[in-house]
């Protein structure tokens, strides 16, 4: 599976990303399961929230975190949305 | 300090049409109190979620015999909580599944016998076969995710490569394969549902399989039955570790059936589920490693599998404490190869459904 540049990427339906309060951190949840976030993760899942595409992600993030590298922070995404997708928690959607 | 629950497991009734002979209820639920009311419910839920729980399942019995369903989903919603509805599908109308999805559900769980009509009705002991077919065609219809689960044993498991064509079919985003876990009703009826070795390894290979060619678009979970593994399983992850569960009269459990074993387990809301988790005896029982007899306690696995399940090994060698007998080192494995041994034996078997008379109630 690669996540391809022309392709706009959402979150799975059954994927809802909250704010933890106990654990101090953004999660992930979906059947049974949930993913502990970082800031840089929480950014991009948040992002997905509607179809975007990579480059419309890291645009995003560039304006978060004007400190990181382009290319480290693409290199990001397009990390995160594979180990999503290998988790079924990420659509294509055109 | 203990870890924080990250899933509250409310079993909101052991009220259930279905007589599946496996069933995780308690095999004395008639005997237990009333149910929790509405408000009772929601008290739970707030706490669980100021308490670190992030996932709910709601559960039975068959959570749908509660009329106030719809208001528990609303409420967990506002919490923010992920909802999952662990259901046998039966009794529902497309209405009331939508009026719940409006609540705020975010997942549905439907558990099916078997892909064959009179196989199904004999392992459920009532004829829901297309109840729940249709079930599953509203659950997608609705735009809600579906988690197919199949609890397997010896007059299922040839099914396997079946059931993920099935699952296929009805557009399941996970699919759980579950072996039976031989507790309660299930240990009732093991001599009638516990397979043998062969066809086990069948049905998982395939499933490994299908596992790998699906990934990405649909989930494909085998869980493997403990009597033919060499380690133990690690039961809820280990003891009152990541797992709450609330049974229908209010009792705190670490799981479903822990209220088989001899401790106090403490009732919510009247205590608090704080209170339950951080301080009672019964979650602190076997928490760490100081309980642990030999061979656990030297085990280089003890991290891993937290000695197995309790409950098996109260139910199979009379002390809590002792060694998972499903572990290849229990002083008391034979309990379990035995049973495994009689498995390949061709019998008449009939299952003690659930809901006849208790195994163990005179006359």
């Amino acid at each position: 599976m690669t996540i391809e540049p022309a392709r706009r990427y959402q979150l799975a339906d059954k994927v809802k990303l909250v704010f933890d309060s106990n654990r101090k951190a953004p999660m992930l949840l979906y059947p049974e399961r949930g993913l502990s976030l970082n800031e840089v993760a929480a950014a991009i899942a948040r992002a997905c929230g509607q179809p975007v595409t990579v480059a419309e992600i890291a645009r995003i993030l560039r304006e978060r975190f004007p400190e990181a590298s382009p290319q480290t922070i693409e290199q990001d995404v397009i990390a995160f949305l594979q180990e999503l997708e290998r988790r079924g928690l990420l659509q294509s959607v055109g | 300090m203990p870890d924080l629950p990250y899933t509250l497991i409310a079993e909101l009734t052991y009220r259930c049409p279905l007589r599946c002979p496996y069933c995780s209820n308690p095999t004395d639920a008639r005997d237990h109190g009333p149910e929790l009311s509405t408000s009772e419910w929601q008290t739970i839920l707030t706490q669980a979620r100021e308490l670190g729980v992030l996932q709910l399942h709601l559960t039975g019995g068959e959570p749908l015999a509660r009329k106030d369903l719809e208001a528990l989903v609303r409420h967990a919603r506002s919490l923010d909580l992920y909802v999952n509805l662990v259901t046998s599908g039966v009794p529902l109308s497309k209405e009331r599944l939508a009026e719940l999805a409006r609540a705020g559900l975010d997942n549905v769980q439907v558990s099916i016998q078997s892909i064959d009509r009179a196989r199904s009705r004999a392992i459920a002991g009532v004829d829901v076969f297309d109840d729940k077919r249709q079930v599953l065609e509203w659950v997608k219809a609705l735009g809600l995710p579906l988690t197919l689960n199949v609890v397997l044993h010896r007059d299922n498991l040839d099914e396997v490569e079946a059931l993920i064509a099935y699952a296929e079919q009805v557009g399941a985003d996970r699919l759980e394969l579950a072996n039976t876990q031989y507790l309660g009703w299930a240990l009732v009826n093991r001599e009638a549902l516990l397979p043998a070795r062969a066809p086990l390894i069948a049905a998982h290979t395939l499933a490994s399989k299908a596992a790998q060619w699906l990934a990405g678009r649909m989930e494909v979970l085998f869980v493997m039955p403990d009597y033919h593994t060499r380690h133990p399983r690690a039961c809820m992850d280990g003891w009152a570790r990541r797992f709450l569960h609330i049974a229908p009269d209010g009792t705190a459990l670490p799981c479903h059936a822990a209220r088989s074993l001899p401790l106090t387990f403490l009732r919510a809301p009247e205590h608090s589920l704080a209170e339950i988790w951080h301080r009672s005896p019964a979650f602190e029982a076997f928490r760490g490693q100081a309980w642990m007899k030999p061979p656990c306690r030297d085990c280089e696995r003890r991290e891993q599998d937290f000695g197995g399940c309790r409950c098996q090994a109260f139910a199979l060698t009379g002390d809590p404490a002792a060694t998972d007998p499903a572990c290849s080192l229990s002083p008391h494995r034979k309990r379990v190869t035995d049973a495994r041994a009689q498995a390949g034996e061709q019998r008449p078997r009939r299952y003690l459904y659930r809901g006849t008379r208790g195994p163990g109630a005179p006359g």
